[in-house]
């Protein structure tokens, strides 16, 4: 019998983490500032965004724009806060992704050495997100974010990614994306057929909230005895916060068309539209090719609810749905066996846009655009539920009983591991160049509003004259 | 009756030896200097696995009260290898004879003369039975295992390329391939 | 020749992928086996919930010093895959010298239907 959960606290969570601001918002913009002033003064600029801030309460309309704020390791000390407080903060926060970039595949081309500059350098400090209904709100929000700054002076936009829907909430390869979410408890039970833990009878039932929000009880929890709460950054900095993944992921669109139409002549089921439809494991328009591996539903709709409702236990040879195919590896369901156990602590929620002019249909050849997706995802432990899929599994085919296979959609980029589409013929698709390349990342924190608040208060600016080792667990492994 | 430390046709060999008191130092030093070199643990080809710890004392739990301390530290070896224990222990002594004698010196009762039937001696008075021995895949050896996984990444490289090839052409570059059975 | 109050538990295990990833698989899968195993441990917190399971793991773990394996880039399951596959290739090699050259496509496509779990 599940523990009942403790009520989330809206008004203290920023928006956007538990349920997705939608499609409403055309334009958004990602700006990295880097702070060049003393933290009191820094601090006193990062008061002044707060009334800015938009939470998770659920709105009578719509804002016309909407601000979130995370920060950065480097951006905490660098708005004053002690080493014992930043020591408070899980280690692989700490150490950045750039430092990670080995676990991670950021190899090759992905390497840190070839980021944008600015990104994963550590002298990113905070991150503004802002997302504007209209081109002229963007605007307008842009300027008001920028005179403060001028006003403040000692702080600067180090790095700004803008970033825009495309028609149809595809992304650049031409797939529908971000409509499958974790199913939280409290928050998006909505979500709970597909979206939730597969149950041995069919159901699903949804996930402890502290999965996603700090300050609640996670799954852990609700096994333990004395309902421990998940490692978490000391109180109200942790509490109602959450990590943030930020990549930049740049998309060989070209590449992409012509290794699938190459691949797809001598595909023995179809042509490239369901070749590219097996290594995703849906069809463009969102489909799950597990449940119409022959083509897609003509009704089907990602924003039902049930669109999601689907998983892998019959196809346990991966006939229907390719055992590597990208959905699959990244949200196995209950595919690995044991009732889901092995995938349940992995989920991420995802908030990511694309960014970059679209390349017109049919278009073989690069232009020389920039164009991918901003990946953001939000989770309680980044090195479980990031990074345990980045590295098993999208990078990795032994848990699938693939070998060294990695994700044919996003695999790494040292450019080795064949694809398997299994069938009555399988059929194998060649070790390929990245079709997606990374291009700059952080690892970032989003405080609750009182934590945001308790920051700009330079409450945990107390220097000590020891430094001392928190004894919190350490995921460093 | 069995002894425990079989699974399949594999043995899993666990060796503690004291290390002499002041000696540590010096000796992790050493291991950790072949890790930059090739392994000498190469020149036993029997062996899937096999490895050295320094265990520097038994660890005790926070809030325990009784310590049990080991006293000395010690030097653990560990090996996972195709066939008996007699037969490994001898080629140990004989193919790494350098090598063995410069870990194991560090090491309370080993022999002056660290070599042949003496060093052989030694390591198997210090055995420790597994109280339980699992392996994956016990009933292959290590050139059983090589060869099989070089075939398969052939084979996954052949039939890649293979979908490219007219019938009579697959058939042939797989008879040169892989053929003769 | 010491000896010690208590006796040890000394647990050596190989496997793949990170520490904290094994450990938390293991709890889950096999808790009743982890329980029984680990039970008699003096402070064994038990195997759920897994941050104390796995912070009691690390305080009691040693590091190897060196480390030596015969086929360092494979994994379990891919020398699983690759013995299980090895039988049938040399199977199928063994015959396929004798198939008549027009019935070789239809014998390797059932090759392959068998052995591509395997690849």
């Amino acid at each position: 019998m599940r523990p009942r959960a403790p009520q989330l606290e809206l008004a203290d969570i920023q928006g956007d983490i538990l349920r997705a601001y939608g499609n409403a918002y055309d334009c958004t913009s990602y700006a990295f500032v880097r702070i060049e002033c003393e933290p009191a003064q820094a601090r006193a600029w990062f008061a002044g965004l707060l009334d800015h801030v938009t939470t998770a309460q659920p709105w009578r309309s719509k804002p016309l724009t909407t601000l979130n704020v995370a920060l950065t390791a480097s951006g905490l000390a660098a708005l004053g806060l002690s080493q014992p407080a930043v020591g408070s903060f899980s280690h692989e926060f700490r150490q950045g992704m750039a430092a990670r970039a080995e676990l991670l595949g950021d190899t090759g081309p992905s390497t840190p050495q070839r980021w944008e500059p600015g990104l994963g350098t550590g002298d990113a400090h905070v991150l503004l997100t802002i997302n504007a209904q209209t081109t002229a709100d963007h605007r307008r929000a842009l300027g008001k974010m920028q005179a403060a700054m001028r006003d403040a002076g000692g702080m600067r936009v180090l790095y700004q990614q803008d970033a825009q829907l495309l028609h149809g909430a595809r992304e650049h390869f031409g797939f529908a994306d971000g409509f499958s979410q974790p199913a939280i408890e409290g928050a998006t039970e909505d979500k709970t057929p597909g979206g939730g833990v597969p149950q041995k009878d069919g159901s699903w039932r949804t996930l402890a909230a502290g999965e996603f929000i700090l300050g609640y009880p996670d799954e852990d929890s609700n096994v333990d005895r004395h309902r421990r709460l998940p490692p978490a950054p000391d109180g109200a900095l942790g509490r109602n916060g959450t990590y943030v993944v930020w990549r930049k992921l740049h998309q060989d669109v070209a590449l992409w068309r012509r290794t699938i139409e190459a691949a797809a002549a001598r595909y023995p089921y179809g042509d490239a539209r369901k070749l590219a439809a097996k290594v995703v494991g849906r069809w463009q328009d969102g489909t799950p090719v597990e449940t119409h591996p022959f083509g897609p539903d003509p009704e089907f709709d990602p924003a039902a609810h049930g669109a999601n409702d689907f998983r892998y236990g019959a196809d346990l040879d991966g006939r229907r749905c390719p055992l590597g195919a990208h959905v699959r590896r990244t949200n196995p369901r209950d595919a690995l066996g044991h009732a889901g156990k092995l995938s349940f602590r992995h989920r991420m929620i995802r908030r990511g846009m694309p960014y970059g002019p679209v390349l017109p249909d049919g278009v073989l050849e690069d232009d020389g655009a920039e164009r991918g997706l901003v990946f953001v995802s939000f989770q309680a432990s980044i090195f479980r539920q990031f990074e345990g899929v980045q590295t098993p599994w999208i990078n990795d085919g032994n848990i699938f009983g693939l070998g060294a296979d990695k994700d044919f959609l996003l695999g790494d980029a040292a450019g080795s591991g064949k694809m398997t589409i299994q069938g009555e013929k399988p059929y194998f698709l060649a070790p390929q160049q990245a079709f997606v390349v990374t291009r700059g990342g952080e690892y970032l924190f989003v405080p609750g509003i009182s934590g945001l608040q308790a920051i700009a208060d330079g409450v945990w600016t107390r220097a000590l004259a020891r430094i001392h080792e928190l004894g919190s667990f350490s995921a460093d492994r | 009756m069995r002894s425990p430390n079989i699974a399949g046709q594999t043995y899993a060999l666990m060796v503690w030896t004291p290390i002499r008191p002041g000696a540590e130092d010096a000796l992790r030093a050493h291991l950790e200097g072949l890790g930059h070199r090739a392994s000498p643990l190469a020149k036993l080809p029997r062996t899937h696995m096999a490895r050295w710890l320094i265990v520097p004392d038994m660890p005790v739990a926070p809030r325990t009260h009784a310590r049990d301390p080991l006293g000395d530290q010690y030097l653990l070896f560990t090996s996972n290898f195709d066939g008996d224990v007699d037969s490994y222990l001898h080629e140990l002594v004989e193919l790494m004879a350098e090598e063995a004698a410069a870990i194991w010196s560090h090491c309370i009762g080993c022999p002056q003369t660290a070599e042949g039937a003496a060093l052989k001696a030694y390591l198997h008075r210090n055995q420790v039975d597994s109280g339980f021995a699992f392996a994956a895949y016990g009933d292959a050896s290590v050139a059983r295992v090589k060869t099989a996984l070089d075939k398969r990444t052939r084979l996954i490289d052949f039939v890649v390329r293979a979908q490219e090839m007219a019938p009579a052409q697959r058939r042939k570059a797989f008879l040169k391939e892989f053929g003769g059975g | 020749m010491r000896r010690l109050r208590y006796p040890h538990l000394f647990f050596e295990v190989s496997f793949n992928g990170s520490w904290a990833q094994y450990i938390d698989s293991s709890v889950r899968v096999l808790t009743t086996g982890m329980f029984s195993f680990w039970s008699s441990s003096r402070t064994f917190p038990g195997p759920l919930p897994a941050s104390p399971f796995q912070a009691f793991f690390k305080h009691h773990e040693v590091d190897a010093t060196h480390c030596y394996c015969a086929y360092p880039e494979a994994m379990v399951t891919m020398v699983r895959s690759a013995l299980a596959l090895e039988q049938r290739l040399d199977m199928f090699a063994h015959r396929a010298e004798n198939i008549p050259a027009d019935r070789f496509d239809t014998a390797w496509e059932a090759f392959l239907e068998d052995a591509q779990e395997f690849l």
